[in-house]
């Protein structure tokens, strides 16, 4: 699966100021529920707030990567969006997270969903990946960034 | 005059010809202390220099001293923590595992050599311990972290079975050394006298010895001095009183390092040193005092020895004497192929050379070619199995570099410890104060292309930087879980072992379920904890890297409290 087909320009943000990860949920419940029908934002932020309470998704570097199953979602969708101001996410070396890739998929095909998560793990373990995102000065350019094929330039 | 000069001279040479020789070692992955046995015997008579030195009681006295050095300081690293996971397998492979080694071996020798069944108990006896620092200095050169169990089991069995090997020789060249007395029930009472003895003389010193370093006003300089001087002493009071001196010597040592004293550190340090030193002297010198043509006779039945010691005896003492205790066979197979023999035998081959026993120098003999193939074999292949068997777990974060202000007066001892920045750093790009440390410390500047650049400068850290940090010892590790890099780079890196995302070890399989799928028929109860999985699966204390297979998913241990629940499980999918 490739990023461009569950990644859309108006599911990025560039720059968002909240103070608290929970804010950070929301907003991206409600980046998400449009593209998902059948389904509500409660869903999709309860779902959310479970998965953090397995243990928080923030991977290290400033990196989180929120993510949940759900019963009525028809297709996968994902949600990117980097932050103003680090926020306090619990990761795992107690750093600030300023950098969020939100996934939420479908109860089938749980194969897919863990391939996709590494992938997008491995694309963000990449410092220079991290660095022009972190740069980036608009949501298209974001979307630009983190969906461009694996190249030479940037975020390879 | 002139012979003395000479005689500095060379042994000089000898001694900066083997630390060179430390390099070229950690290069081409051979064991430290086959390359100093080599350097010995090249020295030696049939080698360059042609060096005469066939003197067994020389031999003895400095094996023997050199001995009690490496105990009393693998006694000092010997920490009590290890022993949560490892003290009661280690125990019975250092007692029972000996035993059996020692038959196996010894009936072997005895049908190889055409001995009497004691003569075969007696090469069985010598052959007996195993080596720790030839197996650390391995791990360490090649930077290589093995799992807890394993790697504290082997160090405290290696600790422990040199004195157990050393009482059953002592015993055993007594039998042989009066022939005359009938074999009975005394053999086991000399036997018990010495590790009686040992331990209690062992105990009581180190105990002398922790009391007097709060009473005495010394230098802190003469501490370590003090604790050879102690050391040395204690192994001939105890030999004196008919006890074991290498046992009550490690003992005395552990008491020592585990004491909170402020000289241990200086003593560690100084120790470190001389525990070299001895390994060095030792090997140079058993590698001077045997000729190698004289092998030639005894090489093949001493071959086939050795590969009875390897390939049967050794296994079989591990599986038998680990058997209770449920150890992966993993962890078997590398216990086993990890039996490295050392200093020790050759050093113990010795003794009846000197009791005067008939064969005198044909136990030398077996042994050295034993310990030689030992080294090379598996000492070799170390690293290579424990990665093969899945042994190998990243690298703990730590610091570059440590210097503890030990001589400063402080409640805590404090340290100034300095990380390397690389891209992986999760202070990488960013200011000093926009890192969340789960600990205090202060930052004291860094050195950026070799200059040093202040903290008031406020710089952003980038790779590249050495960090330097003031902080309480006790809290460096906990430090260095945020400031060391992690590595993403290196062979072996905790992203890729342990997977990306992290779960708290006490959720059930039915929180899982709402996110991973698991597997359908795995018979396991929803209300399982993940931490249950592992107790389940593993019998006894997990360890980190453990890990349990769940449908596609692999758990792996991450973080486990010092009572042996695991606080956080990695999560990653199977490799298709």
């Amino acid at each position: 699966m490739e990023l461009k087909d569950i990644l859309s320009p108006d599911n990025t943000r560039v720059a968002v100021e909240e103070s608290s990860k929970k804010k950070i949920l929301e907003l991206i419940s409600q980046l998400v529920a449009p593209k998902l029908a059948g389904v509500s934002k409660a869903d999709i932020f309860d779902s959310l707030l479970q998965r953090e309470r397995l243990g928080s998704t923030g991977i290290g570097l400033g990196i989180a990567i929120p993510h949940g199953r759900l019963e009525n979602a028809g297709q996968p969708v994902a949600a990117l969006i980097t932050l103003a101001q680090p926020i306090d996410f619990d990761a795992i070396d107690n750093q600030p997270v300023d950098i969020i890739f939100a996934l939420l998929v479908p109860k089938d095909n749980p194969e897919l969903h863990l391939q996709t998560l590494s992938a997008v793990a491995a694309k963000l373990n990449q410092k220079d990946c991290c660095r022009s995102l972190r740069h980036s000065t608009s949501s298209s350019e974001l979307y630009e960034l983190m969906t461009k094929e694996d190249t030479a330039d940037s975020c390879n | 005059m002139e012979a003395v000069n000479l005689l500095i001279l060379i042994a000089g040479a000898l001694l900066v010809v083997s630390i060179l020789a430390v390099q070229f070692s950690v290069r081409v992955g051979a064991p430290l202390l086959l390359v100093f046995l080599s350097v010995g015997m090249l020295a030696g008579e049939e080698g360059v220099l042609g060096l005469q030195f066939d003197n067994p009681d020389a031999a003895l006295l400095i094996g023997s001293v050199a001995l009690v050095i490496i105990l009393f300081d693998g006694g000092l690293r010997t920490h009590p923590e290890r022993f949560r996971v490892a003290l009661r397998p280690a125990a019975t492979l250092a007692s029972v595992g000996v035993l059996i080694t020692c038959l196996v071996t010894g009936l072997a020798a005895a049908w190889l050599f055409g001995f009497s069944w004691i003569e075969g108990l007696l090469l069985g006896a010598i052959l007996g311990s195993t080596d720790a620092a030839a197996v650390f200095s391995i791990f360490q050169s090649q930077k290589l972290r093995i799992k807890e169990r394993v790697g504290s089991t082997l160090e405290i069995e290696s600790g422990s079975n040199d004195p157990m090997a050393v009482m059953l020789t002592v015993t055993i060249v007594a039998v042989l050394a009066q022939p005359e007395v009938p074999l009975d029930g005394w053999v086991i009472l000399v036997f018990l006298q010495q590790a009686v003895v040992g331990a209690l003389v062992g105990y009581l010193s180190g105990k002398v010895f922790v009391y007097g370093c709060k009473k005495l006003d010394l230098h802190v300089s003469f501490f370590p001095l003090l604790a050879v001087a102690g050391a040395i002493t204690v192994f001939g009071l105890t030999a004196q009183l008919g006890g074991s001196g290498f046992l009550a010597v490690y003992l005395m040592g552990y008491i020592v390092g585990n004491a909170r004293l402020p000289q241990v550190i200086h003593i560690l340090r100084v120790h470190d040193g001389l525990a070299w030193l001895s390994q060095i002297v030792m090997f140079l010198m058993l590698g001077l005092l045997m000729t190698p043509s004289s092998i030639i006779d005894i090489l093949v039945p001493a071959l086939i020895l050795a590969v009875v010691l390897i390939f049967v005896a050794r296994p079989l003492a591990v599986f038998i004497s680990l058997a209770p205790f449920r150890f992966p066979w993993r962890d078997q197979v590398f216990i086993s192929w990890v039996g490295l023999r050392g200093a020790v035998p050759i050093v113990l081959a010795l003794f009846p050379w000197i009791a005067g026993l008939e064969n005198q120098q044909l136990y030398f003999e077996i042994a050295f070619v034993v310990v030689l193939v030992s080294l090379v074999v598996q000492g070799w292949s170390i690293s290579w199995i424990a990665r093969k068997l899945g042994l190998e777990i990243p690298a703990e974060p730590e610091p570059e570099y440590r210097m503890p202000l030990d001589s400063i007066h402080s409640k805590d001892v404090l340290e100034i410890v300095v990380y390397e920045i690389t891209d992986d750093s999760a202070a990488a790009e960013h200011h000093w104060g926009e890192i969340n440390l789960p600990r205090d410390a202060d930052f004291i500047g860094l050195i950026r292309d070799g200059v040093w650049i202040r903290s008031s400068i406020d710089p952003t850290l980038q790779a590249g930087d050495s960090l330097m940090v003031m902080a309480a010892s006790d809290d460096v590790s906990k430090i260095s879980e945020v400031l060391a890099s992690t590595g993403t780079s290196k062979r072996i890196n905790r992203k890729s072992f342990f997977g990306d995302f992290v779960l708290n070890a006490d959720v059930t399989l039915a929180d899982l379920a709402g996110f991973y799928v698991l597997p359908e028929d795995g018979g396991e109860d929803l209300d399982t904890k993940i931490n249950d999985i592992f107790v389940r699966r593993f019998h006894r204390r997990v360890v980190v890297g453990d890990h349990v297979l769940l449908g596609n998913l692999v758990f792996t241990a991450r973080e486990i409290a010092d009572d042996g629940t695991i606080l956080k499980v990695g999560v990653k999918a199977a490799a298709s």
